[in-house]
């Protein structure tokens, strides 16, 4: 036991969510340890550019393949995944998979988290989206409402730095304060959005019966682009540049790289907030500590210490078990590892429901050409979207989609420009100039769609632990069940139709192919269907107004234990059709008010 | 390798190049990777299979003067139609297109060396990924490197590639 060192919170996780506790912890004057698991690296530049030099030298450019593998705290892979044989458990790669269909997202293990590689979109979740089941009978319904989370939205927009324009995010019922703007301006729309938007411009889908209007919107981004001087009041707002480098990433340069890695950090990463949390002299980051279990007092039920492995090197395997107390607890280590270290703790909730409920958005992918160069492979990796078919009455029917539209061409569904190159040699014999005139006209017609698919909560949508499946240093790998239910798959047959008629209206080739063999390839009713992991876990532990129907209560702690907060996207009951870590940091800024409200109480009392 | 038989063989190396992936010598030279890219075929392979591909892209020039349609068929016919040299000039192309260099398959091996111990696919380095003509041919920059400046992508694409 770590006697020398006093604090009065120990927050296991150094990602996004772990950071903004800190840091509102921190202000108040509280003493903070983070234990994480990553390797240790310092906050400065160079530390950073080594990142970015091992994804130069990557074979593979996959949103992980910047951040070296760990022995002693594995991530899963995007490559990891394949078709499961019923009744094999896929252990290629660090989850064990029973299927029936593969989980295929993934997340980083180093500290700043998995916003090392995020996209950073940052939509707001639609009013409608707390309370799904009271709607339309699907789903569940938040403990809190859109207005009640509505300030914590505007921290959470501050604390990442959002760019996007309030009139652009008014739809399907999403309001703002009077007088509200974003911290900096829209990103400028890319020419792709601005082509797509003259050829759909009166365009309406007709699906059902029904009819719907379609509108290609700026999507707010985590990323710096030109500050509003409105902000706050007329105070403005001064964009957070990289860490240990702070002119570098004042506003985004188009490196094209944000997944998975940001160059400059004009993206958000959470190291930014990490920093500003340890310059306050409170937080103390311990680097190489992983987190296995938690120790309780089954009289009182309170959380009495953590347990930790703290390894030398990666690839010894080599480590010292320790642990340490505080007044008070959080477990910020996403989604699946959350569930784990309590599951692997015993500690498995009066619901029942610890680990359960796993969500992701399947995304289903879409392509063309476009019948003009549209200049592929420029700027962010999307700045505008479809929010159509994210709300309405036909949810009760088949789950809502938003529409991410690509800039990069085809580099997701099939790894544009590299596999053209290869077609061109290979099949297409070509050389010289003809070779390179191929491959400018091809390109840059290329464009993509993205559905981002809302996952309903199923419970049997699960991590669980095995003592048969544990890493190099003994701890559990996550053990996961998953499916896809038919009122997802009738969101993806949707999503397909509109993919149909857009691009007859727009005039687009559909180059679309699925490949029978790749990992979530479904054949459904005469539609082929493929749809991928968007990075995006939650569930695990949601919160709810109860301890019989959630793990966590709206400022995610815990029912059983009083002095425990789980928090991170693992807490939300739904997913809805928005990338959920600007929703997730809402209601972490929530968490911690509620932590600083405990910690005061006890003071007091004390 | 001497430094002075690297420098000729570069000069023929870097025409060769040009002819392949369309791209001009100065653009290439303007990579600073030509004798990189030469050195790394050598150790790949071995010189002598260089030479002799440089001295076959040398001859067809010479024996089709200002007939840039006679020299690209030619170079169909005894380079991209030949089971020796097509591999090889498709993975000279891989190698300026993407920085990598591929290793050649069993069959060709087994033909022409029979045993290339240090032929194995690799990035040559993070300036060579940079460097890449891919980008370049497709109108854009490398991934994560040669940024074009704020709000640029929102701007019309280029009307041609570089030449
Ligand atoms: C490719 C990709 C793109 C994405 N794009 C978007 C997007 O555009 N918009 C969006 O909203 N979301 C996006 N996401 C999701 C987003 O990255 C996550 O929601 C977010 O990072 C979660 O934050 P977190 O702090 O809860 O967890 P993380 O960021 O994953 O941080 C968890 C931390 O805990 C540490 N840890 C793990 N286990 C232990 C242990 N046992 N002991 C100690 N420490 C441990 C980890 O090393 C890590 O530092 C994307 C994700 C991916 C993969
Ligand atoms: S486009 Fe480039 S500069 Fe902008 S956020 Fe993405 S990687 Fe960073």
């Amino acid at each position: 036991m770590d006697k020398d060192k006093d604090f009065d919170v120990v927050i296991v996780g150094a990602g996004i969510s772990g950071a903004i506790t800190a840091n509102e912890l921190a202000k108040k004057g509280y003493s903070v340890l983070i234990l994480e698991a990553g390797v240790k690296k310092s906050n400065n530049y160079q530390s950073y550019l080594s990142y970015l030099d091992t994804y130069y030298n990557n074979m593979v450019k996959i949103p992980n393949s910047p951040f070296p593998n760990n022995p002693d705290a594995p991530q899963p892979l995007v490559t990891d995944a394949q078709q499961i044989v019923p009744g094999t458990p896929d252990t290629t790669g660090y989850f064990v998979q029973n299927g029936p269909q593969p989980f295929q997202s993934t997340y980083t293990r180093s500290k700043g988290g998995t916003t090392l590689h995020w996209l950073g979109t940052c939509l707001r979740m639609l009013p409608d989206d707390f309370k799904e089941k009271e709607r339309y009978g699907t789903g569940l319904d938040w403990p809190i409402s859109y207005e009640e989370l509505m300030p914590y939205y505007r921290k959470a927009e501050h604390e990442i730095g959002v760019s996007a324009c309030v009139e652009d995010q008014t739809f399907h019922g999403v309001h703002f304060e009077k007088d509200y703007v974003y911290p900096m301006k829209k990103v400028p729309q890319s020419y792709l959005d601005q082509k797509l938007g003259d050829w759909a411009d009166g365009f309406e889908f007709q699906y059902e019966g029904e009819s719907y209007e379609v509108d290609i919107v700026s999507t707010p981004q985590g990323r710096n682009s030109t500050p509003n001087p409105n902000y706050d009041g007329g105070k403005g707002y001064q964009p957070v540049g990289a860490v240990g480098n702070p002119d570098l990433g004042q506003r985004c340069e188009g490196n094209s790289a944000c997944v998975p890695i940001c160059p400059v950090q004009a993206k958000y990463n959470a190291l930014k907030t990490l920093k500003k949390a340890v310059e306050t002299g409170q937080v103390k980051i311990w680097s190489q500590c992983v987190v296995t279990e938690l120790t309780y007092d089954t009289g009182n039920g309170h959380i009495t210490g953590v347990k930790y492995k703290k390894y030398k090197n990666p690839n010894s395997g080599k480590h010292k078990e320790k642990k340490i107390s505080a007044k008070r607890y959080v477990l910020a280590t996403h989604a699946v590892e959350n569930a784990k270290i309590m599951l692997a703790s015993g500690l498995y909730s009066t619901s029942g429901l610890m680990g359960k409920n796993l969500m992701d958005h399947p995304v289903l992918l879409t392509w063309g050409l476009a019948p003009e160069k549209v200049g592929a492979l420029r700027g962010p990796g999307s700045t505008s979207g479809i929010p159509t078919m994210r709300g309405g009455d036909f949810r009760s029917n088949f789950s809502p989609f938003r529409v991410e539209i690509g800039n990069w061409g085809w580099n997701w569904p099939d790894g544009s420009p590299f596999t053209q190159l290869n077609e061109a040699l290979s099949t297409g014999n070509m050389f010289g100039d003809d070779l390179k005139q191929h491959m400018f006209e091809l390109n840059q017609r290329m464009f993509r769609f993205g559905f981002l698919i809302e996952q309903q909560p199923a419970e049997t949508n699960q991590v669980t632990i095995d003592p048969a499946y544990k890493d190099q240093l003994g701890n559990y790998r996550p053990v996961i069940n998953y499916d896809i239910s038919d009122h997802e798959i009738k969101g993806m047959v949707a999503a397909k139709e509109f993919t149909k008629q857009f691009f007859q209206a727009a005039g687009i080739d559909d180059q679309t192919q699925y490949n029978p063999t790749a990992p979530g390839y479904m054949y459904n009713d005469g539609n082929e269907l493929w749809w991928q992991g968007a990075g995006h876990l939650a569930g695990t532990h949601i919160m709810g107004t109860n301890a019989k129907n959630s793990v966590v209560d709206k400022n995610q702690k815990c029912w059983d234990y009083d002095n425990l907060y789980m928090i991170g996207c693992g807490s939300m009951p739904t997913v809805s059709t928005s990338n959920p870590t600007l929703t997730m940091a809402a209601i972490t800024f929530m968490a911690a008010e509620q932590l600083i409200l405990d910690l005061e109480k006890e003071s007091i009392l004390v | 390798m001497s430094n002075s038989s690297i420098n000729e063989l570069g000069i023929g190396f870097k025409a060769m190049s040009a002819a392949f992936t369309g791209f001009n010598e100065s653009t290439l030279q303007g990579t600073g990777l030509n004798d990189v890219y030469l050195q790394t075929v050598c150790n790949a392979l071995n010189q002598t299979l260089v030479e002799e591909l440089i001295a076959l892209y040398a001859t067809l020039v010479l024996e089709n003067p200002d007939n840039p349609k006679g020299l690209k068929h030619a170079m169909r016919h005894q380079i991209f139609a030949s089971p020796k040299w097509a591999p090889l000039a498709q993975n000279i192309i891989q190698l300026w297109y993407t920085g990598t260099w591929n290793q050649m398959s069993f069959d060709w091996t087994q033909a022409y060396g029979p045993f290339f111990p240090n032929d194995n696919t690799a990035i040559v380095s993070s300036d060579s990924y940079k460097q890449g003509l891919i980008w370049k041919a497709v109108g854009a920059h490398p991934m994560g490197a040669k940024q074009e400046g704020f709000a640029s992508w929102a701007f019309p694409p280029p009307s041609a590639p570089e030449n």
